[in-house]
């Protein structure tokens, strides 16, 4: 029989394991906002070279999830005038938007951040991060998820500045 | 009692009402008659367009979550209701009271008990399903409880209510027809 020390030892190495898998997922997590943020800002500082308009600003977000715990993450604040629109991550753990119920599987997405005013909202989901995350944009209220590239990211954010 | 599409619909009217009065608001608000009727109206004159956008912010900002947990309040309870009646129809073929006295005490259980129970029922039907449901379940929980713990999968209320509907849908439960 295992004895209560072999046990507790067990129990440390199973815990390590764990802290250090939810730490490489925050970890990855992180990361894969702060590129979509950097591309972001890639396209704003091409719309608007001399930033002669557009305020854009890192704003941390507090996060705290099942399976991660409590981390920070980064989103964008632009501001155009009096207007603010915000990227703001939301979590890495997500219910897949194109979930297929029934007799197939889940499928599942590996994060979501959202582009808002705080009224209209679009939702940006990582739908792969293998070999490099790929990202999928849907209006709140729209039912067309598309890629999320330029076009994309411009027709949303103009219409939010409507 | 409401069901899941009355449900729905509560949710994307009251997200469409609250976006037009936020524009109303945001871009026509210094642009009406004020000199007229409008100006007289007493629940109207003084509201600046400030406050109308950062109202409508505020209601927006937890409508979704809010709505996950009364799609799920719906579901839950037609589940329930589907469940009991099906069992009810099985009792009346009982005759040996001891049986009978276990089904009953399963009802108290399908009634009043965690629905997590009631969700595992239909799991030998389709095991993927229900976990697309109980994802869902545990969102709505955390929400209800006030969102004091770690944050499970996220779900917004398109993803939850498609989820809840092919249930009801794929099990041929309840009113799963429409929208």
């Amino acid at each position: 029989m295992e004895s209560l020390k072999d046990f507790i030892a067990s129990q440390a190495e199973k815990l390590r394991n764990e802290e250090s898998q939810a730490a490489r997922k925050r970890d990855e997590w992180v990361g894969a906002v702060d590129r979509l943020n950097e591309q972001i800002r890639e396209w704003l500082t091409s719309a608007d070279p001399d930033h002669a308009i557009l305020e854009v600003r890192e704003t941390p977000f507090q996060l705290r999830e099942e399976g991660i715990g409590g981390y920070e993450a980064r989103g964008l604040l632009i501001r155009v005038g009096r207007r603010e629109i915000r990227v703001a991550p939301i979590a890495r753990n997500v219910a897949g938007p194109l979930s297929e119920t029934g007799v197939i599987h889940v499928n599942r997405a590996f994060g979501r951040v959202d582009l808002t005013d705080g009224l209209q909202k679009y939702m940006i989901f990582r739908v792969e991060k293998e070999p490099e995350d790929r990202w999928r944009i849907i209006k709140q209220d729209g039912y067309r998820m598309q890629g999320f590239d330029l076009r994309a990211f411009e027709e949303a954010f103009k219409a939010l500045l409507e | 009692m409401i069901d899941l599409d009355e449900a729905w619909s509560w949710y994307v009217t009251t997200r469409n009402q609250l976006h037009l009065f936020a524009r109303l608001g945001q871009k026509h608000w210094a642009g009406l008659p004020w000199e007229g009727s409008l100006g007289r109206d007493d629940h109207l004159k003084g509201l600046e367009s400030e406050a109308i956008v950062a109202g409508s912010e505020f209601c927006l900002e937890h409508l979704d979550d809010f709505a996950v947990l009364i799609l799920f309040s719906v579901f839950e309870s037609i589940i329930r209701d589907q469940v009991l009646s099906e069992v009810e129809d099985e009792k009346g073929r009982i005759r040996n009271e001891v049986v009978l006295q276990i089904v009953n005490d399963g009802t108290e259980v399908i009634e009043h008990g965690g629905f997590y129970r009631v969700l595992q029922v239909f799991k030998g039907r389709d095991a993927g399903l229900v976990e697309a449901v109980n994802q869902v379940r545990r969102y709505r929980n955390w929400v209800a409880h006030g969102r004091r713990t770690s944050q499970p999968d996220s779900v917004d209320p398109e993803t939850a209510f498609r989820r809840l509907k092919n249930f009801l849908g794929i099990l041929g439960i309840g009113a799963a027809g429409g929208s």
